[in-house]
């Protein structure tokens, strides 16, 4: 079953970490702002996603939930900064939105960089860069 | 699909996801949100810059990165015969034995120990297939009304139909042979290297 690439662009960002910073290219890890732990995959963005998408902090908290991820970023010297997740695909769009707001407001403008699939495999492969 | 994490049977899989597929709503949600910063990509590996997805996506971004080497079988897709391993080893995890975070090192060990299989793919029964095409369909056309209103061919090539097999035909010795070839590839690597070149 053919499949989009995400996971490749992941693990390429994450071995190339010196070729994507002489571009202006970041791939930072973020803070944890979940109590689940996820495997040591070379997805950077499967805790900020899975907080976003599942927690109910994000719905409770806000945009303060938010503040760890968005200082980091902030912190960051690049011109492009990538946060990759499968789960930014199927997120609420009202949480999606609550992120996009919250990341606009701090000066981090974000977009959706988004391959689609063949439709055998059917599902998300999503990559965001900010 | 994610492989690695499969406790059933490909086929149960596959159709446990049917209802739980949102790709058009998921995709315009997106749209929705981040309005003209949402790019949406056909992927076509011939239509990618360089051939290479690395290449392709850093060109949409806007950034040319310098000469890069990028393996073919970079992530490449577990056989058969691995993800049935894992799908046995995965049923282990509420018992403690076995995390979702040694599928990467097993499918490392396998690749090591040349534990070869067909495409998990061809084990996808007729009737089954069929489910998700129909159900995949629908969300296509969906897409491509909204995204793409003037293409004026199908988004995809409909992969071809291949041979099927039974996963009947993966019995215990079979599976074992592939874990133990695996584990040995890591603690005798000579070994499984002078197997691999005895003719």
């Amino acid at each position: 079953m053919p499949r989009a690439g995400s996971s490749a662009l992941q693990d390429f960002c994450r071995l190339n970490v010196d070729l994507l910073s002489k571009s202006g290219v970041a791939y930072p890890q973020l803070p944890r702002l979940c109590s689940k732990k996820f495997a040591a995959a070379a997805c950077n963005g499967a805790d900020f996603s899975y907080y976003i998408c599942n927690d109910p902090g994000l719905l409770r908290r806000g945009r303060e939930g938010l503040a760890p991820v968005i200082e980091t970023l902030r912190t960051v010297q690049a011109s492009h900064v990538i946060v990759s997740s499968e789960f930014f695909f199927g997120a609420p769009a009202d949480r999606l939105a609550t992120v996009r707001d919250a990341f606009k407001d701090a000066g981090l403008p974000c977009g959706f960089t988004f391959t689609f699939v063949n439709p055998m495999s059917g599902w998300s492969r999503a990559t965001r860069s900010t | 699909m994610k492989s690695r994490d499969l406790t059933v049977d490909v086929n149960e899989y596959l159709l446990g996801t049917l209802p739980e597929m949102r790709v058009a709503g998921a995709t315009g949600d997106l749209h929705d949100v981040f309005g003209r910063e949402f790019e949406l990509a056909l992927y076509d590996r011939d239509q990618l810059k360089g051939h290479d997805i690395c290449s392709d996506f850093f060109g949409r971004v806007g950034v040319e990165l310098g000469p890069f080497e990028n393996p073919s079988d970079v992530n490449a897709s577990a056989n058969a015969i691995e993800i049935e391993v894992l799908r046995h080893f995965n049923r282990l995890i509420e018992h403690g034995l076995w995390s979702r975070r040694n599928s990467r090192g097993f499918l490392r060990f396998a690749k090591k120990g040349r534990v070869e299989g067909p495409p998990i793919g061809r084990f996808v029964r007729q009737e089954v297939e069929e489910a998700v095409r129909r159900r995949a369909d629908e969300e296509v056309a969906e897409i491509k009304a909204r995204f793409f209103p003037d293409l004026g061919r199908p988004l995809f090539k409909r992969p071809a139909t291949t041979d099927r097999l039974s996963l009947d035909d993966f019995n215990e010795s079979k599976l074992l042979r592939a874990i133990v070839g695996s584990m040995l590839s890591v603690v005798h690597p000579g070994k499984q290297e002078a197997k691999a070149k005895t003719p």
